[in-house]
């Protein structure tokens, strides 16, 4: 095995061990911020294939959150079991992802932002004037009493695992590399042979889907749903995590949005909260702008 | 009934065609979508609350100092766009939403999420006219914005400065070797799209009262409007958006009232869609 | 006798402009014709309409029998045409084999084609630098890697686009005895487009001439050599 490929596995395997034994001596405040960064995490790991992998721009994925958060949460309401309200909320996402890839597919750059956040904004913006999902005043979820605090924890550990093995083997299957290959010419893909709009369907639909399961277990773990959770600010967050990661690796994004969502809980001052969109704009400027390798040229050029 | 919808139609689809000819103005000098034109339009609308009410300047120096910060705003915004080293279209979307985001935090750290209102405007009367009732700060905007869109168009056409961020916006080559300065051309525009921008959201704020993501609506109806002109034409522009508040007053009478505001967001949606790079503007050769 | 590729009476216009009027062409299994004509003659347009990024107004393309018009490109490349560019076009953040495994992809999955990529890496001299990106390769490499991206693509017909410009005089001795180490074992038709003479001698069976958007003459390069056609193109 390569050194860096051992490196890679103990890592996972100390950050498994982390996580599965955190509730042994964790406290009840840091068991719900692991929670919330795994969620963020997993979101975070869908737009990383459409936007990292595929160079394809999202400005929708809240919305697709709020597509899994509220189908769980009325689909519990109707009594079904969590067993079924999960995959069949992952399951609406994607087919909702197909309505964006639609009219995406036949877009580039610009375009595509607009469209998807017409799409995200629009999303949120139905429900929030939608009686049966509570419209403005939000809607109750109500967990399964089976349920205690630790279940749901071992529940999202568990899941966002499972999302990360499927985030990574697609990544490196042929369907990962087309994605690398439609962002960086996509014209040329088509002279290989390869249907792009295609891979490209499959790409929205996928992030979706990502978007839906986190939004599935959101729902759980706020126990309250109102479209303003899901506003646009969280679509950007997200895509700050995953810029600040680097965008082009998946433990990138994952490693960005646990320290951006650190940060934004932890280090800042409850009542400058809103510093975090500062942050988060800061960031997604000075790493469009290469500040970070340009300051590194200069301090390689000057000191080293 | 009808005149009443037409006209309320008519005030708001002004403000959505000052916002999509601020889009359209630097769509057309960078191919580029700026979405930081609303929260910039923000930002320099809280500026005035702070200099004309909390310091109580007069609003006659805080007014135009206001519309040059707006002018700055844009121009910074062009020149920062014009710094990202291999610039492509992915790069240049995601600076500006971080230059709209970092725009929102400031305003939410300085001022809070609240809503505030910004008394710059004279009371508001009604006059009647026949058997009409009009708001006088309507028809105040209605002019304003009227008038703007008319100096804008004149000023393009007609003055020096004018023909010259054409003919850049055009054939930038061409304009290059007429010795004309492309660049300093598209941070003008850009410059300039702040200004309307700010000018927008000055007109809107009575309406909707100063609040951070004020602009966040106007944004999306604005780019709605640019995507129905053909993004590159500012006539285009204006049209769509004087169409598209018509199209709301009617739909919010006549359909549904709540979901008025996603008939935009479904027309962005269904015009890309048909035609992926909006209506109106000619296909380019595709180029390996 | 059929032909592999066979073009009749192909015309295409770009506004006003006419950019191919006339066109009739024919390419035999297992050889290689090079086209030859001055600027502006419609090359690059033949090219263009045969890997399905124009669609000609006129005429007939036919491939192993099949009608190439209003096929899309990939439908196109997928039924085994494959093209190089005059600029190497290669994905700046692909590895070399990350390269040939694209090109495998839309025939089948990525799982036990290794053998076979590393196959034609060795055959394209190309083994040391599989782990490479473009960026660190000679500009004759990445011409290389296009070459092999054409054979992962299992092509047929590889239609090469100004292989030789940019090319060093030992990488053009170095190109000619690749192409022809590789025909003999892949056994592939080329559409040649070249400017050096030297390359299309050393290279095609059979030889093109067009000028202005018409094919003027198909033969061997002898028979060209001595028409009138070509003395009125050198002269």
């Amino acid at each position: 095995m390569a050194p860096k490929q051992f490196l890679k596995y103990s890592i996972g395997i100390l950050l498994g061990l982390g996580l599965l034994s955190l509730p042994l001596f964790g406290s009840a405040a840091s068991i719900r911020l692991v929670e919330l960064v795994l969620i963020y995490s997993i979101a975070g790991m869908g737009l990383q294939l459409l936007t990292g992998q595929a160079g394809l721009i999202s400005l929708g994925q809240a919305g697709f959150m709020a597509i899994g958060a509220y189908t769980t949460a009325y689909l519990l309401q109707l009594g079904w079991p969590l067993a079924l309200a999960i995959p069949l909320a992952v399951l609406l996402s994607g087919l909702v992802g197909i309505l964006l890839a639609i009219p995406a597919n036949r877009l580039s750059g610009p375009y595509l932002a607009i469209v998807s956040l017409a799409f995200g904004i629009g999303i949120s913006s139905w429900i929030s004037h939608t009686n049966w999902l509570g419209a403005s005043s939000g809607m109750r979820v109500l967990t399964p009493q089976q349920l205690p605090e630790t279940g749901l924890y071992f529940m999202i550990v568990i899941i966002s695992f499972v999302a990360y093995i499927g985030a990574s083997v697609l990544r490196s299957s042929k369907w990962g590399l087309i994605w690398q290959g439609i962002r960086e010419q996509e014209i040329l893909i088509a002279h290989l042979g390869i249907k792009a709009a295609y891979y490209k369907s499959w790409a929205f639909v996928i992030c979706a889907a990502f978007a839906g399961l986190a939004g599935a277990l959101w729902a759980l773990y706020l126990t309250y749903l109102s479209p303003t959770s899901f506003g646009f600010t969280l679509s950007i967050s997200l895509l700050a995590g995953i810029v600040l990661g680097g965008l082009y690796k998946l433990e990138g994004a994952i490693l960005g949005i646990a320290l951006l969502s650190l940060l934004k809980q932890n280090l800042l001052p409850t009542d400058l909260s809103s510093l975090g969109w500062v942050l988060e704009g800061a960031i997604l400027m000075l790493f469009m702008l290469a500040l970070p390798q340009r300051l590194w040229q200069i301090i390689q050029t000057k000191w080293l | 009934m009808v005149i009443t919808l037409l006209s309320t139609g008519l005030l708001i689809g002004c403000l959505y065609a000052l916002m999509a000819l601020a889009l359209s103005l630097s769509y057309r000098a960078s191919e580029i979508t700026n979405f930081a034109q609303g929260d910039t339009a923000s930002l320099s609308a809280y500026l005035l609350l702070l200099w004309a009410m909390n310091w109580q300047w007069s609003l006659y120096i805080a007014l135009p100092l206001v519309l040059l910060f707006a002018f700055g705003l844009g121009w910074m915004t062009e020149r920062l766009l014009a710094w990202i080293p291999d610039p492509n279209h992915f790069k240049s979307v995601i600076l500006t939403l971080g230059l709209q985001i970092l725009c929102f935090g400031i305003i939410t750290s300085i001022w809070g999420s609240e809503q505030q209102s910004l008394h710059i405007f004279p009371q508001a009367d009604l006059l009647t006219l026949g058997q009409w009732q009009f708001n006088s700060r309507d028809l105040i905007s209605f002019g304003v914005a009227v008038l703007l869109m008319l100096g804008v168009g004149v000023g393009l056409r007609y003055s020096r400065l004018g023909l010259m961020i054409q003919a850049s916006q055009q054939n930038p080559t061409a304009a290059r070797l007429l010795g004309i300065s492309v660049s300093k051309m598209r941070a003008l525009s850009f410059g300039i799209s702040g200004m309307i921008g700010a000018i927008a959201a000055l007109l809107i704020s009575p309406i909707v009262s100063l609040d951070p993501s004020m602009m966040w609506e106007p944004l999306l109806k604005g780019f709605a409007a640019a995507v129905l002109g053909g993004m590159r034409s500012l006539k285009g522009a204006i049209l769509g958006g004087l169409l598209l508040g018509i199209a709301e007053s009617f739909f919010g009478y006549y359909i549904s009232l709540p979901y008025k505001s996603l008939l935009a967001l479904t027309l962005i949606v269904i015009v890309l869609w048909l035609k992926p790079r909006g209506l109106g503007e000619a296909k380019h050769q595709i180029k390996l | 006798m059929s032909y592999l590729l066979q073009i009749d009476d192909l015309g295409h216009q770009f506004g006003e402009i006419v950019a191919l009027e006339a066109v009739d062409l024919s390419l035999a299994t297992q050889s290689c014709l090079a086209i030859v004509g001055p600027n502006g003659a419609g090359k690059s347009t033949l090219f263009n309409c045969i890997s399905g990024l124009y669609r000609p107004l006129r005429g007939t393309l036919s491939f192993r029998g099949q009608s190439l018009l209003g096929k899309s490109i990939e439908q196109i490349a997928r039924l085994g045409i494959a093209r190089t560019f005059q600029q190497p076009k290669l994905f700046a953040s692909l590895s070399v084999l990350q390269h040939l495994q694209l090109a495998q992809a839309p025939y089948g999955p990525l799982r036990g084609t290794l053998p076979l990529l590393r196959q034609i890496l060795a055959d394209c001299g190309l083994s040391a630098l599989q782990g490479q990106k473009p960026p660190s390769l000679s500009f004759g490499q990445q011409k290389s890697l296009s070459i092999a991206r054409c054979l992962a693509s299992h092509a047929q017909l590889i239609l090469l686009d100004e292989p030789a410009a940019g090319l060093s005089e030992a990488e053009k001795t170095a190109f000619i005895h690749l192409i022809q180490d590789l025909r003999t074992k892949y056994q592939f038709s080329i559409l040649l487009v070249e400017h050096q003479l030297t390359i299309v001698e050393a290279l095609a069976d059979e030889v093109l001439l067009l000028d202005q958007g018409k094919s003027l003459i198909q033969a061997n390069w002898e028979a060209v050599k001595r028409s009138t056609e070509w003395q009125k193109y050198k002269g």
